[in-house]
């Protein structure tokens, strides 16, 4: 039995990090916050004042800020999706399957985890821009049109695609984790009541890895979500990743204001998001009790 | 319920060989246990059976189709597993049903189905519950009900009750010995617990580093064990080295003990050239006060165990016997002399 | 039909991978590549010594000792913290974990404005120290995690048993705790290692002129509106080498499928 503290005296060994993120992280926000008001002035020689205009002007439905946040939204969400998919199926192979040569296969998979994201980012660039390999090779096979652009495109396909290329390993990771906590004896008991291996796998392995996996998986689209560099190197001028659109108002267009209130919202959503992902996943647990 | 033919079946892990069994038929409808100490290779038998380990060599054939092949799920044979293996996120009704709906059976006919499991088991109020709400015994309940719900044509049982209590254990033991009885299915059960294959088997087979020793019933393992291991594997022993003096009967030998002693005893299982041991089961072992017409033998040490005593009778120099009384009829202290009658021993190898 | 499909799976597997890396190797080592041909016309070194001359030398040293300081100060604030939370029970405890997550849910560039204000007003922008301190923001979480993950699975009686033979609260942390908990530590400095070697905006936003971390150098590159890949392809193959040396080493070496596992609570 660990035993019982009280929280006064656990301050006392929390103090460093508090005192650290105080001022390098909670300070910085109200900060944000209090600019979206126009309370603060983070760069321009603007007195504060209080107004809402940032906020309206955020919100106008004909604007393009709303547009950024929906993009960066369904962009992360699809390639979270596709990513959720692919691993769970790699974590079935890994985990079940033995063959010569595994150990390879094993650590090639995990390489994009050891490369930093601008340079998978630039790699995926390279590939996918006019005249790289994928290109060329996905228009020779005709899958898609030769004129149509995978990167720095509307749709971000470039984004989701070096997304998926340096985030699966993690998620693989993840739910390997998750089936070793499965007691093997389920999937023999399920086998000789006349289950095949893949009904097995879809009837008892998937319902009971399920919420370890999804709660994994948050973390995954979040960062996604409130990337920059990935969103830099593939996006393109238009619809932005918020991170993108709001880096451009600070070191282009010195727009503080508006800035300052993407911030607000961007950084509202994701913890907005998290916590309905989180409220729902307790909620499916809760239903199988 | 089928019969089951294994043919020179062998597994091997790494350079041991885990299991080997060079012919066993079991038969239709019987309840056939393997028992042995742990190691044996009795487990991997039983999983190679049920196809979740494939044999180096041999054959497996139910009801004389060749099935060393097929998968589990191809096998019609199902498994109760000693932690139960019930699927945590579906409630007993649902678990039950499991291996009916893997058949494609209409959801009407499954309904009825595994509501008469539940009654059969007695664990119908508990068809919504949840695993975890539900206690160990009732949880072997549901692995049963499970096992049985899709008619399979053999079961097999891998040590069920070891994770139930000692008291649990006796009742659910006579429990599964009717149940078998009733469904009439051809049972293969494995255990390492000699009372529970004496109570609930039709034939044992005594296992050891991966072969068979032993094949029979109940009675024929106890009474007439093959060698000191079988005999020590399920029951008390006692045992007098010696040779054959002289053949009586068919049956029966003369049995002269190193010290001299003439035991009249059944023959056994053992061939001339093998070395011999006789064999005295504690409770053969009669004793009287020493004025009788017997074998003179002196209490080298007793043991009070409540409701029984516990004698080490000396009957020669080389020779000591073990046995029990009650405790009302204690014949005598230590150093005293009592009469020894040995009701009955056999032969064995040693 | 099993053979077959695994065949496939890793042949896939090990194109979809070492594609992206086959290309920057390409692009590395030439010289002349026409936009329209397939491969480079002609090979060479040029792109490297571009990049060397360029500064790749310091930015190579910024970044790999900057790194291990951002390890070391978030085991150091992360320990105490750690330790209270994952060998005591403390009513508050789950909201605490829960919000260490915030920092790694909170998008970089909403904490990177704010403190670009601050960082300006106290001089800091281009400090050493300061981009340290901004590199741990998202490094500690991960730390903290590892580490208390491996306080969490410590037998309590082990601190009594200490505490009754003498030991101060101090002491039993770091002669009795440190030793135990070294798993965690270890795969959270993995983390944090890579967090930091990977964090490229608040570096760029902060780091200028002076801290120009590879990713930062490497944005010289590929930023803006014109992107050179061969440059950029030879700064990649720095990073990549020793990535595919440690990947295939920790294969052999370590089960990375606990070192991943360590970070992530059940």
């Amino acid at each position: 039995m660990k035993p019982k503290v009280k929280f006064s005296v656990a301050l006392l060994y929390l103090s460093p990090v508090i005192i650290f993120y105080s001022f390098i992280f909670v300070l910085p926000l109200i900060l944000v916050f209090l600019q979206s008001f126009g309370l603060y002035s983070l760069g321009s020689t603007k007195p504060p004042k209080f107004t809402l205009e940032y906020y309206l002007k955020f919100f106008d439905l004909k604007g393009p800020y709303l547009e950024s946040l929906w993009f960066s939204f369904w962009n992360s969400a699809l390639a979270t999706v596709i990513i959720s998919i692919i691993s769970f199926f790699l974590a079935i192979f890994f985990y079940f399957v033995n063959f010569k040569g595994k150990s390879f296969i094993s650590a090639t998979y995990k390489i994009p985890l050891f490369i930093p994201y601008l340079i998978s980012a630039f790699a995926w660039w390279n590939l996918l821009s006019p005249g790289g390999y994928v290109q060329r090779l996905l228009a020779a096979a005709r899958i898609v049109n030769p004129n149509m652009l995978l990167v720095n495109d509307p749709n971000g396909i470039g984004i989701i695609v070096a997304n998926v290329w340096m985030n699966f390993p993690y998620m693989v990771l993840l739910i390997i984790g998750t089936l070793k906590m499965i007691d093997p004896t389920l999937i023999e008991a399920s086998r000789t009541l006349g289950s095949t291996f893949w009904k097995s796998v879809f009837k008892i392995v998937l319902p009971l890895s399920m919420p370890g996996f999804l709660a994994g998986s948050i973390l995954s689209f979040i960062g996604m979500f409130g990337a920059f560099s990935v969103a830099f190197i593939l996006g393109a001028s238009w619809p932005q990743y918020m991170s993108i659109s709001i880096y451009n108002d600070v070191t282009q267009f010195s727009q503080y204001g508006m800035a300052s209130v993407q911030s607000v919202v961007y950084m509202i959503s994701a913890i907005l998001i998290t916590y309905l992902y989180t409220k729902i996943i307790a909620k499916i647990q809760g239903e199988r009790k | 319920m089928s019969t089951i033919l294994i043919q020179n079946l062998k597994k091997y892990y790494g350079k041991v060989l885990a299991s080997s069994i060079k012919e066993l038929e079991i038969k239709d409808g019987e309840f056939f246990t393997l028992l042995g100490p742990s190691g044996c290779g009795k487990t991997t038998t039983l999983r190679m059976l049920a196809g979740l380990i494939s044999p180096d060599e041999g054959r497996i054939l139910i009801d004389d189709k060749d099935i060393t092949n097929f998968p589990p799920e191809k096998r019609n044979l199902t498994m109760v597993f000693q932690n139960f293996a019930l699927f945590p996120h579906m409630n007993v009704f649902d678990n039950v049903a499991f291996g009916l709906r893997m058949r494609h059976m209409p959801e009407r006919e499954i309904q009825i189905r595994v509501k008469e499991m539940l009654k059969m088991l007695r664990i119908e109020e508990l068809s919504d519950r949840r695993i975890e709400q539900i206690s160990g015994g009732q949880q072997q309940r549901v692995g049963v009900a499970r096992a049985i719900a899709p008619h399979p044509s053999v079961v097999l049982f891998d040590e069920p009750l070891s994770n139930l209590d000692a008291k649990l254990r006796e009742e659910v033991r006579y429990e599964l010995k009717e149940l078998q009885k009733k469904v009439n299915i051809t049972a293969v059960y494995v255990t390492h617990d000699q009372a529970e294959a004496m109570t609930l088997s039709d034939r044992i087979a005594i296992m050891q580093s991966g072969i068979i020793i032993q094949i029979g019933n109940p009675k024929e393992v106890y009474f007439t064990p093959v060698n000191a291991f079988v005999a020590s594997f399920v029951g008390g022993t006692n045992f007098i080295e010696g040779e054959i003096e002289k053949e009586i009967s068919q049956d029966r030998v003369l049995f002269r003990s190193i010290d001299g002693l003439l035991i009249e005893a059944r023959k056994g299982m053992v061939s001339n050239y093998d070395s011999k041991v006789l064999l005295v089961r504690p409770e053969a072992v009669e004793l009287k006060k020493a004025n009788e017409n017997g074998i003179k033998g002196t209490i080298e040490s007793k043991l009070y165990l409540g409701g029984s005593l516990e004698y080490r009778i000396r009957i020669g120099k080389n020779s000591t016997l073990k046995t029990f009384a009650s405790s009302v009829n204690d014949v005598g202290d230590v150093n005293s002399n009592v009469t020894v009658f040995i009701k009955d021993a056999v032969v064995i190898k040693s | 039909m099993k053979r077959i499909s695994i065949s496939i799976v890793s042949v896939a597997m090990v194109l979809i991978i070492f594609f992206p890396v086959f290309v920057i190797f390409e692009w590395a080592f030439s010289t002349i590549w026409y936009g329209t041909s397939l491969f480079p016309t002609q090979l060479g070194f040029r792109s490297f010594i571009q990049v060397i001359q360029a500064g790749l030398g310091k930015s190579l040293i910024l970044s790999f000792t900057i790194a291990p300081l951002v390890v070391l100060f978030s085991a150091l604030i992360s320990i105490p913290a750690a330790y209270i939370i994952g060998t005591k029970d403390i009513k508050s405890k789950k909201l605490i974990e829960n919000l260490f997550l915030i920092p790694l849910i909170v998008p970089p560039i909403v904490s990177g404005i704010g403190i670009l204000s601050i960082y300006t007003q106290l001089g800091l922008i281009g400090n050493y120290m300061a981009i340290v301190l901004v590199h741990m923001i998202g490094a500690t979480p991960y730390m903290f995690r590892s580490v208390e993950a491996s306080f969490e699975s410590i037998d309590p009686s082990i601190e009594e048993a200490a505490r009754v033979l003498g030991a101060t609260r101090l002491r039993t942390i770091l002669r009795i705790y440190l030793p135990l908990v070294t798993p965690g530590l270890l795969s959270g400095s993995v983390f944090a290692f890579s967090w930091s070697l990977n964090e490229f905006l608040l570096t760029l936003l902060l780091g200028l002129p002076n801290i120009v971390t590879l990713p930062v150098f490497l944005y010289r590159y590929v930023g803006g509106y014109y992107i050179s890949p061969g440059p950029a392809s030879a700064i990649s193959v720095f990073l990549i080498v020793p990535s595919l040396f440690i990947v295939y080493l920790m294969e052999k070496y370590i089960k990375s499928e606990y070192v991943a596992g360590a970070g992530i609570k059940g």
